[in-house]
């Protein structure tokens, strides 16, 4: 288990560098603030209001914080040269990766539970209740997304030499599925059938949009905390959005590791 | 066994061979300096015997270990000082080394190992703050944990003062003696001269030689020179000084004589057989190769300098 030690390091580091403190600081301010808006907006706000805008802004946001926590974790180590102290040690390289995703997920969720902790009593106070399920529906979405973003970003990571690769994949990747991953099905859509889908999409075009992690992630989400909606299609029902996850979760770090695993390290 | 073993070991980046067909063998218990100028391959040499870049032909054997298996019995028994590494800024002195002695299973005292390398008071202060000489010294620190049988120093008195690099050549003796073997590189040779066993000189990737110091001092260049100026005349005494034991070789020039000598301690006998001729001892000269000349002319820096 001695990626545990690294991971340890890893995290101690982040706790160091002020970054998990800004984190936390930052979670807080943006749970809070977003559980206020609709009752600051409008008169008959509920707490429900407030989680749908609070989900919407962590969507875009979960995954930029995930994307700079973890997007230098391996390459920041090559370019100081501190990765070669490292692997002179007793240590393999996966589990300097593991050590490392680990490492670094911690400082993306924690401060993720903590903020969403503070605003609990923020948004009992403001709307004077607080669904339970949809809350913890939600925060686990975040959390699952912000891990999946992590090791995305890992995996990016460990694949390259230089943080100017790194960057550039990261900010490339995040673009597609953040902003033009819609097109894809929509643009399809339109060739088949000279038109953009309307309000109720075949099933074809729903599943490629449940491609993307912020999409699987509140889906798997639904289906730990309400059930799998066993009359959708399945490529459509819950689990299936799991299997998903499961892939972004795991393919970027696995060419990670390969491509680390294989790399010299001068 | 051989702590170190290299057959045609090579390295080649597309068209760069940076390390050549190295043949390399570094026995058990001893001392052995790997020089050669910066960019000679000494560090891509180390990086491949740790598995940190992979060989593209040869075999490196380690502790009697191919490179890249049982990575945790190998390495766990060698301890590295590696070359342009970065200490984590924001760690103390002493988390960097807990963080070599988890992972080391081993339970030496962070304050015994920095009070060892002289900076007893650096324990809980940020490696960020430490001046370069600091620095090399905690990682001295973390090379030394767990008592290694392998120590493996890349470039170790770069950054260090004087004092820093005696301290350093102090404790590489400590640790032979304690047993284990230290293999490190330096592209300054007068580092090696006190410490080493036996030397190893690259050269644009290719071992040039390999010899114990004094060793490759007489082979590189004609050994110890004597010259001594005579007051007047220096007739016969050429004739004289040539039949003593030791001298390969007498030049005359004006009137001062120069002899290479097999060695320092033909000397006294070189001196006493010119005064024991009429001739009076103006002045005279002695002078060894440094092995900062040899190393310059092994690696053909010797014609740079006089061009």
């Amino acid at each position: 288990m001695y990626w545990t030690d690294v991971a340890q390091k890893d995290f101690a580091d982040a706790v160091r560098s002020k970054m998990f403190w800004a984190l936390s600081g930052l979670m807080i301010l943006f749970a809070a603030i977003g559980l206020y808006i609709p009752e600051a907006t409008g008169s008959d706000a509920t707490v429900s209001d407030g989680v749908g805008v609070l989900s919407s802004v962590m969507g875009v946001f979960i995954p930029i914080v995930a994307i700079v926590v973890g997007y230098m974790s391996i390459v920041g180590e090559r370019e100081t040269g501190s990765v070669r102290m490292l692997l002179s040690l007793p240590l393999k390289r996966w589990e300097v990766l593991a050590g490392k995703l680990v490492g670094r997920a911690a400082v993306m969720v924690i401060p993720v539970l903590i903020g969403f902790a503070v605003a609990v009593p923020v948004a009992l106070a403001v709307y004077g209740d607080l669904p339970g399920t949809e809350y913890t529906e939600f925060v686990t979405a975040v959390v699952l997304l912000g891990a999946t973003f992590v090791t995305i970003a890992v995996g990016i990571s460990g694949s390259v030499d230089s943080r100017g690769k790194a960057l550039a994949l990261v900010v490339g990747l995040y673009a597609i599925l953040q902003f033009f991953w819609s097109l894809i099905p929509s643009g399809l859509y339109y060739l088949a059938n000279g038109e953009l889908p309307g309000q109720d999409p075949p099933t074809w075009v729903e599943a490629i949009n449940q491609i993307r992690p912020a999409e699987a992630a509140l889906s798997v989400s639904e289906g730990l905390w309400n059930g799998i909606s066993t009359s959708e299609p399945l490529v459509l029902q819950e689990w299936f959005a799991g299997v998903i996850l499961l892939f972004w979760l795991a393919v970027p770090v696995l060419i990670g590791y390969l491509r680390f695993d294989r790399a010299d390290i001068s | 066994m051989p702590a170190i073993e290299t057959e045609g070991l090579t390295k080649q980046y597309g068209d760069v061979v940076a390390v050549d067909d190295l043949n390399l063998t570094v026995e058990e218990g001893e001392i052995y300096g790997f020089l050669g100028p910066n960019g000679a391959g000494k560090t891509t040499t180390i990086n491949m015997l740790l598995g940190l870049i992979h060989r593209s032909s040869g075999s490196a054997r380690v502790l009697g270990q191919e490179v890249g298996d049982s990575i945790r019995e190998v390495r766990g028994r060698i301890g590295v000082l590696p070359a342009h590494s970065e200490l984590y800024d924001r760690l103390t002195a002493r988390k960097h080394l807990e963080f070599v002695i988890n992972v080391k299973d081993a339970d030496d005292d962070p304050d015994a190992l920095l009070e060892r390398v002289g900076i007893p008071d650096a324990a809980d202060r940020p490696a960020g703050d430490f001046s370069t000489g600091m620095g090399q010294r905690l990682r001295l620190a973390m090379a030394l944990v767990d008592g290694p049988d392998l120590l493996v120093l890349d470039e170790p008195t770069s950054g260090l003062d004087p004092n820093g690099a005696r301290q350093m050549r102090r404790i590489i003796q400590e640790e032979n003696n304690r047993g284990a073997t230290v293999f490190f590189s330096s592209h300054i040779m007068d580092q090696v001269e006190s410490v080493c066993n036996r030397v190893g000189v690259l050269h644009q990737g290719t071992l040039v030689a390999e010899d114990t110091v004094t060793g490759l001092r007489n082979t590189a260049v004609d050994g110890p020179q004597l010259s001594v100026t005579l007051g007047d005349t220096v007739n016969g005494v050429a004739e004289r000084v040539r039949t003593v034991d030791g001298v390969s070789s007498v030049m005359v020039e004006d009137n001062t004589l120069q002899a290479s000598l097999a060695g320092a301690t033909v000397k006294g006998p070189v001196m006493n057989a010119v005064a024991a001729t009429d001739a009076r001892i103006a002045d005279f000269e002695f002078s060894e190769e440094s092995l900062e000349d040899v190393f310059a002319t092994l690696t053909g820096e010797a014609e740079e300098v006089t061009a």
